[in-house]
């Protein structure tokens, strides 16, 4: 039984370290695409903008798939490299991380109500109150 | 170290008033730091350890608080407890802070003095790979200012430029044989200029302050020589009984009062793929009393293997004595008799043994480290030091931390 729930951990795992993560914003939003340097840039506070149209980003949860997944493929870095980024600017009233959203949904409906936000979901979450300008 | 009570008391209610109001029309943004370790040294004393493992040496909490007042005006306060001070609570940071432009940021109140690449973010050992930044380099004491800075931040195509200018003054304490010696700094201004480039980031910083006043340190109790006050008067009695002789001149290069210091540094640090190196150099020089110059400097290189960062660092310590007793002629027993003779040279020997005393370090620190990235938000780092003397003697450190940030 052990072994059986190992597995399913395992398939868990694998199943959300491959699956596909959609940058999204409001379709009404003026940006219309993004590259990584710029989502980069974006969420490590050293850029406001996409494109010249204003951007504020907005992250998953600390820890969660989508946030390691997001931080390893746009912006390089660990989860603890992330961590220690911002303990840097924040501890120096530099910066402030992005806001931290509990899960897909709650992306969503915070993108898809401002013509600013920025934000990433699974794929298969994506629907016609907001539109992909990338994929990871 | 410890800043002035009343300055603190006075920034505190001054920093309640602005959070106050930020509470009023946002919300307050809590964040806080922690660093819990403890260490042992091959002899007492050494660094402030013991050969007992201790555990007080370490320990660091934070907590900042930030408020936004309007959308460009912010208040912002940490307050910081050390175990090394017996856990007393320290106001280290209180300022206000006003958004001119989005590229412009004015600061007013008490915030680190921007001495060092790592000196923003000091105590919050997270932030960093070391348990501490090389304390033979991270060595300035009054590290904390009242006054005012302007950081401007701009792009210059994919890199990003700071350039941060401060004014302002110290009111701080340190001990000497167990007697308070307060440290008064007027008139200090510096500017700090950083460059940050995707893997590199350079940093380059001056500092100048017109008036270090030492006050008490002229009576404070020295082993063999007595005081520096008692050292001056010996010097002007020789004046009067010989004429001049170089005394009078020793006597005022003795001087602790309204000591001019400038202070320099530079700084390289390179993170690229799983490699991490970092220098820095720095050099402070005194125009008179009992500082010369103290030359700083360490290199730091380490290599990542998934959450474990291994590093090593050498840091170098190498001051020199202030040639303040080069002024003094011993007396020829000739022509002077042998008594004069003799104390001619016991203040010669006296004054370039304060100078040595005081101001000069000459060692080289060798450290061993790793930092593992347990869980994100908190590390676990150990390190191991060898600290070698140039007078042969030579020490070793071994210390471990939890460091987080929440």
């Amino acid at each position: 039984m052990n072994k059986t729930f190992i597995l399913l951990v395992l398939l868990a795992l694998s199943f959300s370290a491959s699956a596909e993560i959609a940058v999204i914003v409001s379709s009404a939003s003026p940006i219309s695409s993004a590259d990584a340097k710029e989502l980069e840039r974006l969420y490590l506070g050293k850029s406001k903008k996409i494109g010249g149209s204003n951007a504020v980003p907005v992250n998953q949860k600390a820890g969660s798939s989508a946030a390691s997944h997001f931080n390893q493929t746009v912006l390089g870095k660990s989860d603890s490299q992330v961590k220690a980024y911002w303990s840097k600017l924040v501890f120096t009233g530099k910066g402030t991380p992005p806001k931290e959203m509990p899960d897909d949904a709650a992306v969503i409906a915070e993108v898809s109500a401002s013509d600013s936000s920025v934000g990433y979901v699974d794929a298969g979450a994506v629907n016609d109150s907001v539109k992909v300008i990338a994929s990871y | 170290m410890s800043t002035n009570n009343k300055a603190s008391i006075a920034l505190a209610g001054s920093l309640c008033l602005g959070l106050a109001a930020a509470q009023a029309s946002a919300e307050l943004q809590w964040n806080g730091f922690i660093t819990a370790g403890g260490g042992m040294a091959s002899e007492d004393g050494l660094f402030g350890y013991e050969e007992d493992l201790t555990f007080n040496n370490e320990s660091i909490l934070g907590l900042q608080l930030t408020g936004d007042i309007s959308d460009k005006l912010s208040a912002t306060g940490q307050i910081v407890a050390r175990g090394d001070e017996d856990m007393e609570v320290d106001v280290s940071w209180a300022y206000l802070s006003y958004k001119a432009t989005d590229k412009t940021t004015l600061r007013l109140g008490r915030f680190r003095t921007p001495f060092y690449l790592y000196s923003d973010f000091l105590e919050v050992g997270y932030a960093y790979h070391w348990i501490s930044p090389p304390n033979d380099v991270y060595s300035l004491p009054a590290d904390s200012i009242d006054g005012f800075d302007v950081v401007y931040n701009t792009p210059l195509g994919a890199t990003d430029f700071t350039a941060q200018f401060y004014g302002g003054s110290v009111d701080s304490e340190f001990t000497v044989s167990g007697e308070p010696v307060e440290t008064d700094i007027r008139n200090q201004a510096g500017l700090a200029l950083t460059l940050n480039w995707e893997w590199l980031t350079l940093r380059a910083s001056h500092h100048y302050a017109a008036k270090v006043n030492f006050v008490g340190l002229e009576d404070a109790p020295i082993p063999v020589v007595g005081s520096i006050g008692a050292l001056q008067d010996g010097l002007e009695t020789l004046t009067a009984v010989t004429g001049d002789q170089g005394y009078a001149q020793a006597a005022s290069n003795l001087s602790v009062e309204d000591v001019e210091y400038t202070f320099d540094e530079i700084a390289i640090k390179i993170e690229w793929n799983n490699i991490l190196f970092v220098a820095e150099a720095t050099e402070l020089k005194a125009e008179s009393g009992l500082t010369d110059q103290q030359n700083r400097n360490y290199v730091s290189l380490g290599y990542n293997i998934g959450p474990v960062l291994l590093h090593v660092t050498q840091s170098r310590a190498d001051d020199d004595v202030a040639a303040i007793a080069d002024t003094i002629t011993v007396l020829d027993p000739g022509v002077w008799g042998a008594e004069l003779s003799a104390q001619s040279a016991g203040a010669k020997l006296a004054v370039n043994g304060l100078a040595e005393r005081f101001a000069v370090v000459d060692r080289t620190t060798n450290t061993l480290g790793v930092r593992w990235d347990f869980t994100p938000g908190a590390a676990f780092k150990i390190e191991g030091s060898d600290v070698d003397y140039d007078d042969g003697t030579s020490g070793q450190i071994y210390r471990f931390v939890i460091d987080a940030v929440y």
